[in-house]
This record gives structure tokens, C-alpha cells and sequence, in this order.
């Protein structure tokens, strides 16, 4: 098997970019992994314990970060982002900015893994995020874990498709993961305080992960989240709490409810910058924002985007960590077979 | 309940108030916000499933079209950008113009004040209060407040105002057919 001497270059170092390198390298090709930040592992290093299994999610991107070191042909770039990237014959020039110093470089394939954003919470005035400090988004429960679970609260409402489902905002998508994170985090909030009222407030239950429906069961049976199906219209102060006002739809009751904290499940919603990026090398956006890969049928790897070009993880839908995981080495075997010397698709 | 949806209600709203009630999705968001919704037999979720599902003798024999406020809350916030505050105009023009249904204060306000709109081009408060007392045979408000009112003008002693001939055309070629949103 040869491998054109061509080197791949992967946008993106977070969970499903690490994967893409990590498996090209291991079958012999040169990597070059592009990422913004000042260190590799974009949201998931945040992440310390993922659903449905409750394993370490900063523990995973550390292993992969130590994997990537000990093969000499993956370079990591950090805070370099790819400013200009076009496709010429054989392959693409990259053009990679570090620190306002640009250089151009040749590369045999690209990976977009470049990930997501998080829903910006104000867009919904009526949930008082950024003007009560009792509303965070499910972001930042994640990222300061300990200082929300040591909070004493008697009380908390999640409130689920924040910025997803709705289509008068222009966010018709569902974000498909936070079902299954808001279960996590209402099953931590409960463990941290037994006596506390959890409540998680919904239009739908989505579990469809393995483990996935047993999991949001569990919070439900054994923790014994309390689940309401009505979608939350607005949270407003009262009493120094914060008050919650919805419908139990089940029950075809309105209500309020008092409460400490309320956790909007805020949606995965994809960078701005990705669609100038993947147009310029053949690639398109759908109408939320996410890279389309080809027709299945016109298509040799389910990750290709155009002739050399390949996603992987949230960049494409919103996805967890496995799935991330599956479409970055899903994109290495498309890259790997693309350049084999012979027999290319 | 019938579930025919050939010749429904859902139909008769959706034509007239231009909307598509197969987007809802029963979240509640609009009971959650709805102003009025402790004067409601049903909220404005349940009428929605309530056109769905052919209940014209609940809806428009009930409250809640006729406790809702027009605050807009539920159409600001509904996900699937149902406009609820058409649909509920819908059914009260329906509820209206059927004239099988037994009238009500408010449908008796509503014949008075669009038929002093219709005479004289606005409506007279005095007479309207004279007017709609007589129907609803409810006494007038206490003498004091009639004096209170009539000081701080808030109801006049002039005779009402005679709209000219232009006005007149306009209201008989919107009898001839024509309808509130314009076509």
C-alpha cells in the first residue's frame, strides 16, 4: 500500500480532529493538525463526565493528547487558524495564521473538524439569562461543575431546546445531545442535593443512544428528577428567587414554580466562519449552518464533502463525544483510501 | 371526536387566519406566557388541539376566545410561529357571525361598538355605555362616576359626529364583500 507523500491537513484539534490524526498517523501519513485555541481538545477537555457511561471526558482528551505525541508525523499548530485555503491541482494550499505570521503550504486532503458554538442564552430575553445570576446555560454547568453543584439550592429547573427546535428564531434543528446532557447534570444536581427539587421541563424526551433511554429513566425512577412536559415562557424574579412560569401539558395545568437555579439546555449551533472556509474548496453549508457532505450515492466515504475534502464531528449536526470519535477515524479512512496511489476514487 | 379532516374547523381557521396548525407542537409555551389564562376554560394550547380535533361547540360556546387579551405573548413566543392571536380572532368572528350561538357581553359590546363605527365613523362612549347597558340589561355605572367621567371628559354630552359621503362608500363596499385583511 503507498501512500502519496502528500501531507493531510486537519482543521480542527478537539476530540474528532485528534481521532482523524491519530489514525492517519498510525497508517503512515504526515498530519497537520490546525487549531485556534492554545490548546488541543476543544469542548470536550471541559467535559468531565459524559453521558451515558459518567467517564471523564478531560481524562479522554488527555490520553489522545498523549497518543499525538508519540508519532513524529502529526505536527500540532496551536493558535493557528487557517486563513485562506484553496484548491489547486494535486491537492490545496493552506494558508496557516499564528500570531499575524501567515505561511502557505501544500496538503494532499483536508478535514474540517473544526466543532461548534454554544447558543448565545440572551437571545431568549424572556429566560433572564444575563440578568439574573440564577440562570446559566448547560455550557457553563459543564465548564464550572463544582462551583454550580456547591450552590445551596433547594431547588432548580432545567429548561430544555434552548435555541433548537424553534423555528421563529430561525433554529428549526434539533441539537440532538441535550436531552441526554440535561439528564447528566439534573442526576449531579440531585446527588449533590438529595433534599433539592429537580425539575427538568420538556416538549420531548430524546435518548437515542445506546444506554441512552435506561439513562434518562434512571434520573427519573431513581433519582427521581422530576420531569414536566411544557416548555418554560418565561422566568421572572420574585421572593429573592427566581419564578418559572409553564404549562404541564400532560395535566393541561399552567403553573409557577419557585426555584434557585435554572440551567437552559442551550443548543450546539455551528461557527459562522466554516461556511466561507468549506466554500472555498467545493464545500456547502445547509440552511443552519452545517457542512453537507455529498449524496451517499455519489460518495465513496460517508465523510466527504468534495474531491479530498472531509468532515468529522459537530462541524456537520450536532453529535456526542462517540459519535465524534467515530466520524473523526470515519474521515482518516476516507483520506487514506483517497490517496492511495493506485485505485483512487 | 371526529378525526375527518376534509371539511373541519381546522380547515376554516387555517384559511382564515393563515396559519398551519399541524407545526404545533403542544409545547405550552403559549399557555405559559398567555395573560389571560386564569379567566380560560381551555388555554390556547388546548384550543389548538381543540380545532384539530373538530370541537366548534366547546370553543365557541366557551371562555377562553373571549377572556384572551390579543397581548400577543403566546404568538411572540410559540417555537413554531403560530400566529395564535389570528386564530383566536378567527374564532371570534366565527363565534360572531354565527348566529345559532347565544350572544354574551362580550359579542353584545362587540355588535354595539362596530355597529356605532359602522353609523357614525366612531364610536360615541356615551351612547355606547346607554347602548350596551339597554342589551345587556346591566344597570349604568353610579351617578358620581357618570358626573366624574362626564368632568374629566372621558365621555362627551355633544351629539355624535355624521361621517360623510366617502365614509359611507367605504363601509357599504366593505359590506359587499370585502374582508379585514384586505383581499
Amino acid at each position: 500500500m503507498d501512500i502519496i507523500n502528500k501531507d493531510v491537513l486537519v482543521i480542527g484539534g478537539g476530540i474528532a480532529g485528534m481521532q482523524a490524526a491519530l489514525d492517519l498517523a498510525a497508517s503512515g501519513c504526515q498530519v497537520v493538525i490546525a487549531e485556534k485555541e492554545q490548546c488541543l481538545g476543544g469542548h470536550v477537555k471541559d467535559y468531565t463526565c459524559l453521558f451515558p457511561d459518567l467517564s471523564d471526558g478531560s481524562a479522554l482528551v488527555a490520553q489522545k493528547i498523549a497518543r499525538i505525541k508519540t508519532y513524529s508525523n502529526i505536527t500540532v499548530q496551536l493558535a493557528t487558524e487557517v486563513s485562506d485555503l484553496e484548491a489547486v491541482s494535486g491537492g490545496f494550499k493552506a494558508t496557516l495564521t499564528n500570531n499575524g505570521k501567515a505561511k502557505t503550504r501544500d496538503f494532499g486532503a483536508v478535514i474540517f473538524a473544526v466543532g461548534y458554538s454554544n447558543f448565545d442564552g440572551t437571545k431568549y430575553g424572556e429566560y433572564g439569562y444575563g440578568r439574573y445570576p440564577g440562570v446559566i446555560t448547560g455550557i457553563e454547568f459543564e465548564q464550572n461543575i463544582e462551583k454550580v453543584l456547591e450552590r445551596p439550592i433547594k431547588s432548580a429547573v432545567f429548561i430544555k431546546c434552548v435555541g433548537a427546535r424553534d423555528r421563529s428564531k430561525g433554529m428549526p434543528y434539533c441539537s440532538k445531545v441535550c436531552c441526554m446532557y440535561t439528564a447528566k447534570q439534573a442526576k449531579e444536581l440531585k446527588r449533590a442535593h438529595p433534599d433539592a427539587d429537580v425539575y427538568v421541563t420538556y416538549m420531548d424526551i430524546r435518548a437515542n443512544f445506546k444506554n441512552g433511554e435506561e439513562f434518562v429513566r434512571s434520573a427519573m425512577e431513581e433519582e427521581r428528577v422530576c420531569y414536566i412536559r411544557g416548555r418554560v415562557a418565561k422566568v421572572f424574579p420574585k421572593n429573592d428567587r427566581l419564578t418559572v412560569r409553564c404549562e404541564d401539558t400532560l395535566m393541561g395545568v399552567p403553573f409557577e414554580l419557585e426555584t434557585d437555579l435554572v440551567v437552559l439546555a442551550t443548543a450546539m449551533v455551528p461557527l459562522k466562519s466554516t461556511n466561507a472556509l468549506v466554500s472555498k474548496v467545493g464545500g456547502k453549508v445547509d440552511d443552519n449552518g452545517f457542512i453537507n457532505s455529498l449524496p451517499l450515492a455519489e460518495s465513496s466515504n460517508p465523510m466527504e464533502v468534495a474531491k479530498g475534502v472531509y468532515y468529522a464531528g459537530a462541524c456537520a449536526f450536532p453529535c456526542d463525544v462517540r459519535e465524534s470519535l467515530n466520524q473523526g477515524s470515519a474521515a482518516a479512512a476516507g483520506v487514506i483510501s483517497y490517496l492511495q496511489v493506485s485505485g483512487r476514487p | 371526536m371526529s378525526a375527518v379532516k376534509s371539511v373541519s374547523l381546522q380547515n376554516e381557521i387555517e384559511q382564515k387566519a393563515n396559519v398551519n396548525l399541524d407545526t404545533c407542537m403542544q409545547c405550552g409555551c403559549c399557555t405559559g406566557g398567555c395573560s389571560g389564562i386564569d379567566c380560560m376554560d381551555y388555554s390556547p394550547r388546548q384550543v389548538i388541539q381543540l380545532i384539530k380535533k373538530n370541537q366548534r361547540e366547546r370553543l365557541l360556546k366557551g371562555k377562553t376566545i373571549w377572556m384572551c387579551v390579543a397581548c400577543h405573548i403566546c404568538e411572540d413566543r410559540c417555537p413554531a410561529g403560530i400566529r395564535i392571536s389570528r386564530l383566536m380572532d378567527a374564532l371570534r368572528e366565527i363565534a360572531i357571525a354565527d348566529s345559532s350561538l347565544k350572544p354574551n357581553m362580550q359579542t353584545v359590546f362587540h355588535k354595539t361598538f362596530l355597529g356605532q363605527v359602522k353609523t357614525f365613523g366612531r364610536t360615541h362612549e356615551g351612547l355606547l355605555m346607554m347602548a350596551y347597558s339597554r342589551k345587556t340589561k346591566t344597570p349604568l355605572p353610579p351617578t358620581k362616576l357618570i358626573i366624574d367621567l362626564l368632568l374629566r371628559m372621558r365621555i362627551g354630552m355633544r351629539p355624535p359626529h355624521i361621517p360623510g359621503k366617502s365614509y359611507r362608500f367605504i363601509i357599504k363596499k366593505v359590506k359587499e364583500g370585502g374582508n379585514v385583511h384586505g383581499a
